[in-house]
């Protein structure tokens, strides 16, 4: 393939299309029907949702520890395995880190949809005490949003000035936007050196961030004392959980861009491969936590933790809970073992199953610990014993995924998926080791 | 065997129920009767009672938001409850039963009056009947009495003498000593008699927590015959350890107000705020340089 191939073809997909269009005009309209419920629930207060007295933390809050998760993956394909020289990850880096700015900032909202009075949200930063883990988290997740948005724009710096001299037929707007972005890029010695080592700090700098922000998110539950939460592995239990749900979701999103985008000479069979690989190593590591997490607990059986966990393993929650552990992990970890399962259409699927399994997991962590508190619950009206999300309830939680999807579409679209630069220099240093090899 | 422990079990169980049906009161105490007319004073000072001891069971007369718990607390305004003549609710409320609670130590005969007069409110076909009494003179109008520390033997004494030389007995007078706690009265010794000489003394423990200087309150108890006590002295003796209450909220501790966190926290926020904030500032400083190093002609 020639440079120039490489760069048109990595490039086509930035002209805003009609789909697009109408892909967008669906999100939208889903978008402005999910506001509707959100604005019932601004008008009317939380009694619209499912959350009573006794669950007072329901959809929403799951919804946001799945999202915090899923955005951890930038963390996972851009730092850990970037740092450490692996070369597969080139085409899906940028891929991870638009899903985890798109999730990190939405989780964000996801916890003002779970205000009665957001417009008190500003109260966290007065009046916060800094012994409040939730303080931490508001934090944390800001940082995290940032510093993620950082991640995707700087190595997108080349790549905006090569799109902004290869693409004529953009529109103005479009072509003004790289050309601001592009921050006069030449690619000059200094400048690459610069951007090399801007991109190297950050990454360096999102680890302790990204493991910060999911440990916090767990901290919310592991600080109080109730069955279920009260546990001294919560932090590594919730990460290794996160690198599942993310590796997950950039199993679908690569699936979905390489057929619509036609990038199928990129996104290679053996990059499926590698990433089936990869959901393989952290489920076999969140399995590991998971047993830890149930096992422990359920063979001491203090009487407390005995309702909690009974309700999970045969009770009102066993279903879910069983289709979480077996479906949405054993099972897959299983079946990626075998090399025809780690090819795209099977991944794809695998991965979808893993995606739901993650989702259902964190309202299983969420709601059923509350159902069971320490003081009996008592002379309350009967829908308070149990908890089941109310139709409001799940249309704003459907907002918030068409939130992610919206934010994902316009950066895929907008900017170029794969990143050319480093797709071009990886290319040179590949020919240039050849010959060498060839001279030698 | 089986079949007699069976029935033996059965008929325990009966009996138990029929128990918890009926309140039984004595004869001789159903026929008590206030010994004052209700008027609406009584009803008042009733009202603010019943608000303060009776409501978080018996709930509010006539709304039914009792309390649901075995045997149900009847609700004043109920036909059951007003069916009780004034002896029977004097009765029930000094003696209380199972989870209602015995009003004797904490309520005194008048109180408990008040609030009979107070929940008649609700029984509009109520007539009571009363017999004034004859202005039975308080304890203290009728003897004098000299309450002192000995320091060395640690002990309250009380000595009682008739105002007028005429009648009153001095022995055999009930006295108990208390000492005032945050919650209530702790009784101090047992409660005695007083001698033929109307002594009575008290020993008091050695390690009675005082306040900041060792100051303790403490209050002297004569019951009539019924067991009502009326306070007859009421003095502030050094006879305690002096003891400082140290308030938990001031010291820095992870469950305090945010002005009184523990000062490794507030660093370890802020440093790490702090540290991750400038390097991002860096980052963008980096950002800046390379827009200066390039040419804006591409």
């Amino acid at each position: 393939m020639t440079e120039n191939k490489i760069i048109q073809d990595l490039l086509q997909s930035v002209k805003l299309s009609k789909g697009f269009y109408v892909w967008m005009t669906f999100l939208t309209i889903s978008l402005f029907v999910c506001l509707y419920a959100y604005y019932l629930q601004l008008t009317t207060g939380l009694g619209v949702t499912g959350l009573k007295d006794y669950v007072s933390w329901g959809l929403y809050i799951a919804n946001f520890v799945f999202f915090v998760a899923s955005s951890l993956v930038g963390m996972l394909i851009s730092s850990v395995l970037g740092l450490s020289g692996q070369k597969w990850i080139t085409p899906i880096g940028r891929m991870a880190e638009i899903i985890a700015l798109a999730f990190a900032a939405v989780a964000g909202l996801v916890i003002v949809s779970d205000m009665g009075r957001p417009e008190r949200l500003a109260y966290v930063f007065i009046h916060g005490r800094f012994q409040s883990p939730i303080l931490w988290d508001v934090t944390v997740v800001t940082v995290y949003v940032i510093i993620s948005l950082l991640l995707f724009y700087i190595p997108l710096i080349p790549d905006l000035s090569i799109a902004y001299k290869n693409r004529n037929d953009l529109p103005k707007w479009q072509k003004n936007l790289y050309k601001i972005l592009s921050l006069n890029w030449v690619g000059n010695d200094e400048q690459v050196h610069l951007l090399h080592k801007a991109i190297r700090i950050l990454l360096i700098l999102v680890v302790p961030v990204a493991l910060a922000i999911h440990t916090v998110t767990s901290w919310l539950f592991a600080v109080t004392p109730r069955s279920g939460w009260s546990s001294t592995i919560f932090g590594p239990y919730f990460v290794t959980g996160a690198f599942v749900t993310g590796v997950a979701s950039v199993i679908i999103s690569m699936y979905i861009f390489r057929n619509i985008y036609n990038l199928k000479d990129y996104i290679k069979d053996i990059h499926f491969d590698k990433i089936g690989k990869l959901l393989v190593l952290v489920s076999l590591v969140y399995l590991y936590f998971n047993i830890n997490e149930f096992l422990v607990p359920s063979y001491r059986m203090p009487k407390h933790e005995a309702v909690h966990l009974h309700s999970l393993f045969t009770g009102s929650h066993a279903f879910m809970f069983w289709f979480v552990q077996l479906v949405g992990l054993v099972i897959p970890i299983i079946l990626l073992l075998f090399k025809p399962f780690r090819k795209p259409f099977p991944l794809l699927i695998i991965g979808i199953l893993v995606f739901i399994g993650a989702w259902l997991k964190r309202y299983l962590i969420v709601i059923p610990t509350q159902e069971h508190p320490f003081l009996p619950i008592q002379y309350v009206p009967e829908n308070f014993t149990f908890y089941v999300p109310t139709i409001t309830e799940i249309a704003i939680t459907l907002g918030s995924f068409v939130l992610v999807l919206m934010i994902i579409s316009v950066l895929s679209k907008v900017f170029p998926l794969i990143p050319i630069h480093e797709t071009l220099t990886e290319r040179k240093q590949d020919e240039s080791t050849i010959t060498k090899k060839d001279t030698q | 065997m089986r079949k007699k422990i069976f029935l033996i079990a059965i008929l325990s169980c009966l009996s138990f129920s029929t128990f918890a049906q009926e309140w039984v009161v004595p004869d001789d105490k159903k026929k008590i009767t206030a010994p004052f007319k209700f008027d609406s004073e009584h009803q008042k000072k009733g009202e603010e009672i019943y608000n303060k001891t009776c409501v978080s069971c018996h709930g509010h007369p006539g709304q039914g938001d009792f309390a649901k718990l075995n045997p149900i607390p009847k609700d004043p305004a109920s036909k059951e409850y007003q069916t009780n003549t004034d002896g029977d609710l004097f009765f029930k409320i000094s003696e209380g039963r199972v989870l209602m609670p015995s009003f004797k130590n904490t309520l005194k005969a008048v109180d408990i009056w008040d609030l009979i007069s107070y929940v008649r409110i609700f029984n509009k076909d109520y007539v009571q009947v009363y017999t004034e009494s004859k202005a039975e003179s308080s304890f203290s109008s009728k003897y004098s009495i000299k309450v002192t520390f000995a320091q060395d033997e640690k002990k309250v004494k009380i000595k009682i003498l008739p105002t007028h030389k005429d009648s009153a007995v001095i022995e055999g007078i009930t006295m108990s000593l208390y000492a005032k706690r945050y919650f209530g009265m702790l009784q101090i010794d047992k409660s005695k008699r007083t001698d033929q000489n109307g002594n009575v003394s008290f020993t008091l423990p050695t390690d009675l927590p005082g306040d900041s200087i060792g100051n303790v309150n403490i209050k002297l108890n004569v019951a009539d015959a019924a067991g009502f006590e009326e306070t007859v002295s009421d003095t502030t003796f050094k006879v305690g350890i002096p003891t400082i209450h140290k308030n938990l909220l001031d010291n820095r501790a992870m469950w305090n107000v945010r002005s009184k966190a523990p000062i490794w926290l507030i660093l370890a926020y802020s440093g790490a705020v702090l540290t991750v904030l400038s390097v991002i500032l860096y980052i963008l400083w980096i950002l800046a340089q390379i827009r200066k190093k390039g040419s804006p002609g591409i």
